[in-house]
């Protein structure tokens, strides 16, 4: 890809000018003002999220309302009478055309066949009887609603008016703003809004319409529900809308997340981008649930949600005590707990942040606790690179011929620079014993690559499509460990041919006889998150090119279990084999954890 | 910086497209990114903050831009709201060539990280130090991410026969 073919492309990626005159309006504003829209990413969603509220009720229930619930009109009042006028409409006559529901015009033309109601802001949706319908329906019939009308908003919208059509197949419902805005939306069998679009009106249209619906009384809309409501009522009616939003939350999250891999709660810190996953059992995404509806929740405004430090699992909680939740309209909602009340969460959280850390990431308190215990030092992604060496702090070491990348640190001449994703880094000396000198970086090179041979060939590092290595230079001489499985070769000329049919029966053993001069064996992960194929190859690398001799793909279930491989030789399918099981502690979505996949392998 | 003006009406004349952009690269979808620069804008209006120089309050957009994009990825919300990026595509104020579209869906479709990290390097034309600050990650793992973003992207446009095989 050239660069500059890149750029062109990215050249033509501008703000749109009615994002930009609707983000001009918002930032001239102050900022107090701007909130009653910030949670209204556009007016797309919160046009949308005023329908479907209403939508929803009223498919469900195509419900009648009594005016007594503050809506007044004039001009329509609620009347089951049986319509007048040409009962071939209202029957259904045969020669009815079809009703086309992308088409308005040809849904008003049907009208009789349909259920309407309107509603005025969030106020309940009051059922039209036929002469109401008829009268809508040829005020409607006047607009072009064929023509692109592009007008200038009068500012934002203060009120709407809904008009829905409904039947048992779909709803169709048209909102009116008294800015000149209208959306229209219909949906199929109580299904998602399945088309969208918006049009720019004109101020008096929707003057009009509201005219014809409620003459020229000045509608307010109250809420019954709210009446008589102290706070204390208002606080647990908080709690439990969360306690069903975390259920819906839940819903979804195991619903979907569980297809790809189970349950992975990822951590943001925010500033730094550190995100680590970590797979949960079911138990702990339970107790995780149960946890949070423990709380005590009081909803704040959209905006305020600190996108820092932050778990997610479809739901998103921070360490503020901040809970973000979505409804079944996809609107979101912050909630701000009493920190004591979930102090059990983030004591529980706490022991999965240091879990997480020391088998996906790592910090660098962690590895420095570790070593100064004398135990296993801290493992990097891949694992037990190095193990028991103590802390040494050199300062004055230069950089040698020696390196070791690993994802996420750097072992340079022995010593290792850390990085955790972040800005801090530190020195220390990993190898036990070694001392500068002229031959600083040979004394390291040996170490390591008898390290290699010892313990190389199952290092595992994250995937998501890191091609770590390790690899020691001396000379024209090479050693590397690809990508966890295996291990290295001194060069070409030395490489030791194996035969490939021992690897059909014998895997495991194989993978753990290989031995300086054997192919290099690299392993490729599907980068699409995916979890549950893992191929490896083995074949040599010559000039930097790697080119597969042989081939395998495992395939794990969720349970990590390795249900099916293909062999391929050569490019040629070999075998293809199912419930060829080994149990591996499956850490992450992609890579067996070390050492017990080793020690699995090699004793199967 | 115009005193009379406040900083995020500032920041978005200045940088809006630019946060589109680095939106649009994660998202894949106008509407969304649209939404994500509006979160960070208002954001920024709500809580002002100071900023030492341009670069900084860029930097800063980026950031939470980027943030903001991962977390787009992982919420469940906008498995409710493809509908409207079909729509919302009439809107577009451009439009793209095939090459163009190409380009940026083999970009777009990497990892969220090396998404970054191209966008930043050849659009937006930071070094590698700059980049780590910006995302806050070590200049090495820039440097790989770089270089396996580069080595992805190659292998992807070279199926489909886009480009020449040449260098990044």
């Amino acid at each position: 890809m050239k660069s500059r073919e890149y750029k062109k492309a990215v050249d033509n990626i501008k703000c749109s000018d009615t994002f930009k005159a609707k983000m001009e309006d918002k930032l001239s504003s102050p900022s107090a003002e701007t909130h009653e829209y910030a949670d209204s990413v556009s007016d797309v969603e919160r046009a949308k999220s005023y329908g479907i509220k209403r939508i929803i009720g009223a498919v469900a229930a195509c419900v009648v309302v009594c005016a007594s619930v503050g809506i007044g009109y004039n001009a329509f009042k609620n009347s089951d009478t049986e319509p007048t006028g040409n009962s071939s409409f209202y029957s259904g006559d045969s020669s009815s055309t079809s009703v086309k529901y992308e088409n308005l015009p040809s849904l008003i033309q049907n009208f009789p066949e349909m259920e309407w109601g309107v509603s005025y802001d969030d106020g309940e949706l009051v059922r039209l009887n036929y002469e109401q319908k008829k009268a809508l329906a040829e005020m409607l019939n006047k607009t072009s609603w064929d023509t692109d009308i592009a007008m200038e908003l009068d500012g934002e919208p203060n009120h709407d008016i809904g008009i829905n059509l409904l039947d048992s197949e779909m709803w169709y419902v048209i909102n009116l703003y008294d800015n000149g805005y209208i959306t229209e939306k219909y949906a199929l069998s109580n299904d998602d809004v399945d088309c969208f679009s918006d049009n720019y009106w004109t101020v008096e249209y929707y003057e009009e319409v509201y005219k014809l619906l409620f003459g020229n009384e000045e509608q307010t809309v109250t809420d019954e529900v709210t009446e008589g409501v102290t706070e204390e009522t208002t606080e647990n009616n908080t709690n439990q809308t969360v306690s069903q939003l975390l259920d819906l939350a839940y819903s979804n999250f195991t619903e979907t997340e569980s297809e790809y891999y189970n349950y992975s709660f990822y951590k943001d810190s925010g500033q730094y981008s550190e995100t680590i996953d970590k797979r949960l059992t079911q138990k702990e995404l339970d107790e995780i649930y149960w946890l949070l509806k423990q709380g005590d929740w009081k909803e704040k405004k959209l905006d305020s949600f600190v996108y820092e430090d932050l778990y997610a699992m479809g739901a998103m909680f921070n360490n503020s005590g901040q809970l973000y939740l979505y409804d079944e309209n996809g609107t979101g909602h912050v909630f701000k707990a009493k920190t004591e009340s979930i102090s059990r969460l983030y004591d529980y959280l706490m022991k999965f942040e240091f879990d997480m850390k020391t088998q996906i990431s790592y910090s660098l308190d962690n590895f420095k606790s570790m070593m100064e215990s004398g135990e296993e030092i801290y493992k990097f992604k891949a694992e037990a690179l190095i193990q028991k060496y103590t802390e040494k702090r050199d300062e004055d070491s230069e950089p040698y011929n020696v390196e070791f990348s690993v994802y996420d640190g750097t072992i340079s001449n022995g010593v290792v620079y850390f990085s955790n994703d972040g800005v801090n880094t530190e020195q220390y000396t990993r190898f036990e014993g070694v001392s500068k000198s002229d031959k600083y970086g040979e004394k390291t090179y040996d170490m390591t690559s008898e390290w290699l041979r010892k313990n190389g060939k199952f290092l595992y590092t994250e995937s998501y499509g890191a091609d770590s290595d390790i690899t020691s230079y001396k000379g024209s001489m090479q050693s590397t460990a690809i990508e966890g499985k295996t291990v290295f070769y001194e060069t070409d000329s030395e490489k030791i041919a194996f035969d490939y049919w021992a690897l059909y029966d014998e895997i495991p053993e194989f993978l753990s006889t290989l031995k300086a001069g054997e192919y290099a064996c690299e392993v490729s992960t599907d980068y699409d998150l995916s979890p549950v194929t893992y191929s490896w190859a083995i074949g040599s690398t010559t000039g930097g090119d790697t080119y597969s001799d042989w081939n395998m793909n495992l395939t794990y279930d969720e349970n990590g279990m390795i249900r099916h491989y293909d062999w391929y030789v050569k490019g040629e399918l070999v075998e293809s084999i199912s419930l060829f099981c080994v149990d591996i502690n499956v850490a992450t979505p992609f890579v067996p954890e070390y050492p017990e996949i080793y020690d699995t392998l090699i004793n199967e | 910086m115009n005193g009379n003006m406040n900083i995020a009406l500032y920041a978005f004349r200045k940088y809006g497209d630019m946060v589109l952009r680095a939106a649009y690269h994660h998202v894949r979808s106008y509407s969304e990114a649209e939404d994500i620069t509006q979160e960070v804008f208002l954001k920024l209006h709500a809580e002002p903050q100071s900023f030492s120089s341009d670069e900084h309050l860029k930097a800063w957009l980026l950031r939470s831009a980027i943030n903001r994009c991962i977390n787009y990825h992982k919420s469940f919300r906008i498995r409710n709201r493809q509908s409207l990026d079909e729509v919302n595509e009439e809107s577009l104020s451009y439009e793209f060539t095939s090459d163009d579209k190409t380009v940026l869906e083999k970009v777009s479709a990497l990892p969220d990280k090396y998404s970054s990290v191209i966008y930043l390097y050849y659009y937006e034309e930071y070094s590698i130090r700059e980049i780590s600050e910006i995302l806050g990650k070590n200049e090495n793992t820039v440097s790989s991410l770089l270089r396996r973003a580069r080595k992805r992207l190659k292998l992807e446009l070279e199926e489909d026969e886009v480009y020449e095989k040449q260098g990044v």
